[in-house]
């Protein structure tokens, strides 16, 4: 150790000796030692080689000795191993391990061969090395053979080759020895120079100095260096003093206060300014911590975070917090730190700056409170909208609660000079500060100190309630501040409201608040309140509108169901007129039949054409009443549409004729011989048509013309036109002429007749089967109506069975007539008669029953409407009674009740058929006839 | 592996038992069976001598009267050079064109020299115990010296016929001629 010491004392010239001798020793020694291994590796390699290939000769050619077992053979190649100056013994041993010959060198202490080894190889010994070598012949092994070798030779070469080796090394060392002294004088001048001037500038401190050069090696750049290195150091020197200069003006002016603490949080250093800032000088803060200048709870937090920040090791900015200064006043700063480190990177501390931001901290807080209210301002009039009154009071004092920072809250409501009535506490206070039954009602003159806002009629604000006189309710908490304040409406105090209990004193902020939401909400109880008066008279609007609509509702439903028992009376009318005018069309029939004089006869004529307009102007009228009362129904069969035109040119030829017109038809040939549709009422459409068409023309021409415009496999629409030469419809009143009761103006009534429902029942019918119906018209020159109604084609299978012929033989046909009314029995008897059939009268559904009984009949003819027993009810005695006669019999209802409902019903009661009085005589013998061809 | 070497040293165990073991006890017959095996090591034959290529046998003829009895018999187990040995016991008047080895018994003295002439220049290996038997055209003779059976050889006889014999054998044998 003392001598590694003196080595890094000594001079760089004793150095450089001692490094070049060590060197070329260390390196010479190396080279020597491998050397030295090396050839005694390859020496000991060779002679191994020379001995293995000797044993190999040797087994070799010992081989036949083996065989024919001649010792002296193998003797002699033994010895002549011994040859080998290594080789110290030779051992030829047979497969049975017996030893066949032997080589031993004399100066060996070896007597004997050893035992046989086991397997062959090389073995390596202390002192010399086997070499067991397999005698092989015809690849069988048949023998072994044990050389042994000493290495005496090798050791001897050896210490030649030490002696050679040492000389050298020190030969060499004397050469380097002699080398480094002159080298030194190159290197270790220049330095000492460097030595020398550096030494000088340390004393002095004089950086002005140079360094002077002698050479341009690499002792020349050091120079040059060291020089360069001066010139650095005055530049920095004078530029730290001016960065010096320049912190401290700026420490100096700055407000914000710059510091620097250790890892502990103790302060290190202090810029002037935290006298300013803390009253503090720095030399007072150095030394201590921030912790120790902090509100306890504050420097709490503080240590808390600062260890945290500590631990990061991390710059941290913006952290708030509270420091007190040295007259004990908060002051607020805001302070940045960055960490500063060591060279070896271990934390020593952060510096930072403080600045104060209590102002800015207060207007903060301030502008915080101020959006709040906003915010809650905003809020009370939308939460009303879902609360209840009292909750929605609660609602509003536990935002003053919370925006003034008070425990409690209370409204009252002020209801004349002496007394308030309590709305609420909030719930909070109740909850929690509150636990007594109150009083709602307070007489003004009793209560406490926080009524004096009523008294005195201004707002009232205590900070210091224990030096005033109270009374509060059992069980009311403790009071300690208290701001209690009046709102006004008109003049008047409508509600008190106050809060209580805030931790720090009531601010002037906190009354501006307290009044804001008071005022709110009494601008929401009385909005509310209005609203609700609204919303009363509107409900109470809303009922009477309602019970209005359901007057309306009554009285329109009870003129609609006059309405259709009006058709209905009328509808069921039609037995009640048709029956007598059956009679009298009948009898006036009749009549015209018999002898009589001329001026008799025409008499009967003029009954006989005006019963029959009557007839048609009472079926107009029902059929219309039918239409409106929904009784009308369509019925459709096959039928021919010329066969519905030819009739009713039969029908009108005479009234024509009379007028002196002429009546034409024309059918084109594309109208199908059959069509499948409702011929009852296309018929009634044609005749109304023309009809309307004789009435109104005085002299021309009347024709009805038919055609297809649509033609398809199944439907067609279907065409007709009836054309005129009369006075024709002015282009007003054609859009009045289908509405019903419209003839164009009272005269032509008087002149031309009708009720004007005709057309009024084509537009009705010709609407019901999908069909149109319209007119082309001028005035003075005549009118066209057009009246297309789609129609089916008949299939074949439809074709109705041909009618029958009117002019068969009815003789001896035997009818049981049943009818209640004298008249009609009277005339069908006498009509059939005329027509050779025999007739038997029953006046009533009993009597009818009982002579049935008795007789048997071809057919009954049964009216409907008759007393006791109607029609209906005999027919189905008839059915269910046990005779054939009865039961059997064919029978025809005969009605004047047009209704559907009283056809199906005769069907169903077991009727054979109906016909509707007043029954052309004609349809009732086809009726008969038919019923006949079924029998 | 391993069983293949214990049968091989079962194998050399016999041989070494048929040739060494007290060898001086031995009936010197057996010693001379063993030889004529040992002949076949140390003898090369042209390839004309053989009918094919390994493992084409080769013949080990006995002329005469047979002295080894049944002492030859281990030879038929052995190879040389991958070639099996097979056995002969011939007559006097028997061909022996196709034996590599030729013992010719000692009742054979009387029509030996007959004998010699017929297989002159042939590649057979004439082997006998007879008296001198190097010197009257044979190639090996068995002479006994000091109780040991010892080579007598005629290099001249063996060359002439085509053979080729190991220096090693020579270096053994108690006389060399070349005859």
């Amino acid at each position: 150790m003392i001598r590694v010491m003196n080595y890094f004392k000594s001079t760089i010239k004793i150095k450089l000796l001692m490094i070049i001798s060590v060197i070329t020793f260390i390196s010479l020694m190396a080279a020597m030692t491998v050397q030295y291994f090396y050839s005694r590796h390859t020496s000991t390699q060779t002679m191994l080689e020379e001995i293995a290939v000797l044993s190999k000769i040797a087994a070799d050619r010992s081989t036949a000795a083996i065989m024919f077992l001649d010792r002296k053979a193998a003797t002699e190649n033994m010895h002549a191993l011994g040859i080998h100056s290594n080789i110290d013994l030779a051992c030829l041993y047979l497969e049975n391990s017996d030893l066949l010959a032997f080589y031993i060198r004399s100066e060996t202490q070896i007597k004997t061969c050893p035992e046989m080894p086991e397997m062959t190889g090389s073995y390596f010994k202390n002192h010399y090395v086997d070499f067991v070598e397999p005698v092989i012949l015809d690849d069988k092994q048949i023998s072994i053979l044990l050389v042994r070798s000493n290495f005496n030779a090798l050791n001897s070469k050896n210490s030649d080759f030490l002696i050679i080796a040492a000389l050298t090394i020190m030969g060499a060392i004397l050469l380097g020895f002699l080398a480094a002294i002159r080298l030194q004088r190159l290197v270790s001048k220049p330095i000492q120079h460097l030595v020398n001037i550096t030494s000088n500038i340390t004393e002095t401190k004089n950086y002005d100095l140079y360094a002077e050069k002698d050479t341009e090696d690499e002792v020349g750049k050091l120079v040059d260096s060291f020089n360069k290195m001066l010139e650095t150091i005055r530049v920095r020197d004078k530029s730290l003093s001016e960065s010096r200069e320049r912190f401290r003006a700026l420490t100096e002016s700055t407000s914000d206060w710059i510091w620097e603490v250790d890892t502990k949080g103790v302060y290190t250093y202090s810029s002037p300014s935290v006298e300013q800032l803390l009253g503090y000088t720095p030399e007072e803060i150095i030394g201590r911590s921030p912790i120790d200048i902090m509100p306890a709870d504050e420097a709490e937090r503080i240590a808390k975070i600062f260890s945290g920040i500590i631990q990061s090791a991390l710059p941290f900015n913006y952290l708030e917090n509270i420091v007190l200064t040295r007259d004990g006043k908060k002051v607020v700063l805001e302070t940045n730190g960055v960490p500063f480190f060591d060279d070896s990177g271990k934390l020593l501390g952060y510096r930072g700056i403080d600045r104060n931001i209590t102002e800015r901290k207060q207007h903060e807080i301030l502008l915080s409170l101020q959006t709040r209210r906003a915010e809650a301002l905003l809020k009370l009039p939308l939460a009303a909208e879902n609360l209840d009154e009292e909750t929605f009071v609660q609602f509003g004092l536990e935002l003053a609660e919370d925006l003034t920072e008070s425990k409690i809250s209370f409204l009252h409501c002020v209801n004349d000079a002496h007394t308030i009535e309590l709305i609420t506490w909030s719930k909070r206070t109740l909850d929690h500060y509150y636990d007594a039954n109150y009083d709602k009602h307070y007489p003004i003159n009793e209560i406490g100190v926080w009524a004096d806002a009523l008294r005195l009629q201004k707002t009232v604000v205590i900070n210091d309630y224990e030096n005033h006189n109270h009374s509060l309710p059992d069980g009311h908490t403790e009071l300690k501040r208290l701001i209690s304040l009046p709102v006004y409406d008109e003049g008047k105090i409508v509600l008190l409201i106050g809060v209580g209990n805030k931790v720090n004193d009531y601010t002037d902020f906190d009354v501006e608040t307290l009044k804001l939401i008071s005022n709110e909400i009494w601008r929401v109880i009385q909005r509310r309140s209005s609203e609700r008066q609204l919303k009363e008279h509107q409900d109470h609007l809303e009922q009477q509108v309602e019970e209005r609509t359901s007057q309306l509702e009554k009285a329109s439903e009870r003129a609609e169901s006059a309405n259709k028992s009006k058709s209905l009376f009328l509808a069921n009318m039609s037995h009640e007129i048709r029956t007598p005018l059956h009679g009298v069309i009948g009898i006036s029939q009749l009549l015209s039949l018999q002898d009589f004089k001329p001026v008799q006869k025409e008499m009967v004529e003029k009954l006989s054409f005006s019963a029959q307009l009557l007839q048609r102007l009472i079926n107009n009228i029902l059929d219309l009443s039918k239409i409106e009362a929904g009784k009308l129904n369509l019925k459709y069969d096959n039928y021919k549409p010329r066969k519905i035109v030819n009739e009713c040119l039969v029908a009108c030829k005479n009234q024509a004729v009379e007028k002196g017109l002429q009546i034409t038809s024309y059918i084109d040939q594309s109208v199908p011989d059959f069509l499948f549709g409702d011929s009852n009422h296309l018929s009634q459409i044609l005749l109304n048509l023309v009809n309307n068409a004789v009435k109104f023309t005085e002299s021309g021409t009347i024709s009805i013309n038919v055609d297809i415009i649509e033609d398809a496999e199944v439907e067609i629409l279907l065409q007709l036109s009836v054309i005129d030469t009369g006075i024709g419809i002015s282009e007003d009143d054609q859009q009045k002429i289908f509405t019903n009761f419209t003839q164009l103006d009272n005269n032509m009534t008087r002149r031309y007749g009708g009720t004007g429902l005709g057309l009024s029942i084509c537009k009705h019918l010709v609407d019901m089967m999908g069909g149109n119906i319209r007119v082309q018209s001028t005035l003075g020159e005549g009118s066209h109506f057009i009246c297309q109604i789609p129609m089916k084609r008949a299939t074949k299978t439809d074709v109705p069975i041909e009618k029958i012929n009117i002019s068969a033989n009815y003789h001896g046909l035997h009818i049981l007539l049943v009818d209640d009314d004298e008249i009609n029995r009277y005339f069908t008897k006498n009509l059939f008669e005329t027509e050779g059939v025999q007739v038997t009268l029953a006046e009533s559904g009993k009597k009818a029953l009982e002579i049935a009984e008795q007789e048997v009949f071809d057919l009954v003819l049964m009216d409907l409407h008759m007393p006791d027993l109607n029609g209906w009810d005999t027919t189905r005695l008839f059915r269910a009674s046990s005779l054939p006669q009865l039961s059997r019999v064919p029978i025809i209802g005969v009605t004047a009740d047009a209704l559907k409902e009283s056809y199906e019903l005769c069907l169903e009661v077991g009727m054979n058929s109906v016909v509707l009085k007043p029954f052309k005589f004609t349809d009732l013998l086809q009726q008969i006839q038919f019923l006949k061809d079924i029998q | 592996m391993k069983q293949l070497l214990c049968l091989l040293f079962a194998g050399l165990f016999f041989f070494s038992g048929l040739v060494n073991s007290d060898y001086k006890t031995l009936p010197e017959n057996k010693i001379k069976a063993g030889y004529l095996y040992n002949f076949l090591l140390f003898v090369e034959w042209p390839a004309e001598a053989f009918k094919a290529p390994p493992p084409s046998p080769m013949h080990v003829c006995i002329l005469g009267e047979n002295p080894f009895k049944k002492m030859l018999t281990p030879i038929l187990r052995r190879t040389v050079q991958k070639r099996r040995i097979y056995l002969h016991y011939l007559d006097r008047n028997e061909p022996a064109q196709h034996c590599h080895i030729l013992f010719v018994s000692g009742s054979e003295l009387p029509y030996m020299d007959l004998l010699i002439q017929r297989i002159q220049g042939q590649p057979i290996l004439t082997v006998s115990d007879i008296r001198n038997f190097v010197y009257k055209g044979g190639m090996i003779g068995f002479v006994l010296k000091e109780d040991n059976v010892r080579l007598e050889i005629n290099f001249g006889a063996i060359k002439s016929s085509g053979l080729n014999i190991s220096s090693k054998l020579l270096e053994l044998a108690e006389k060399v001629v070349d005859d």
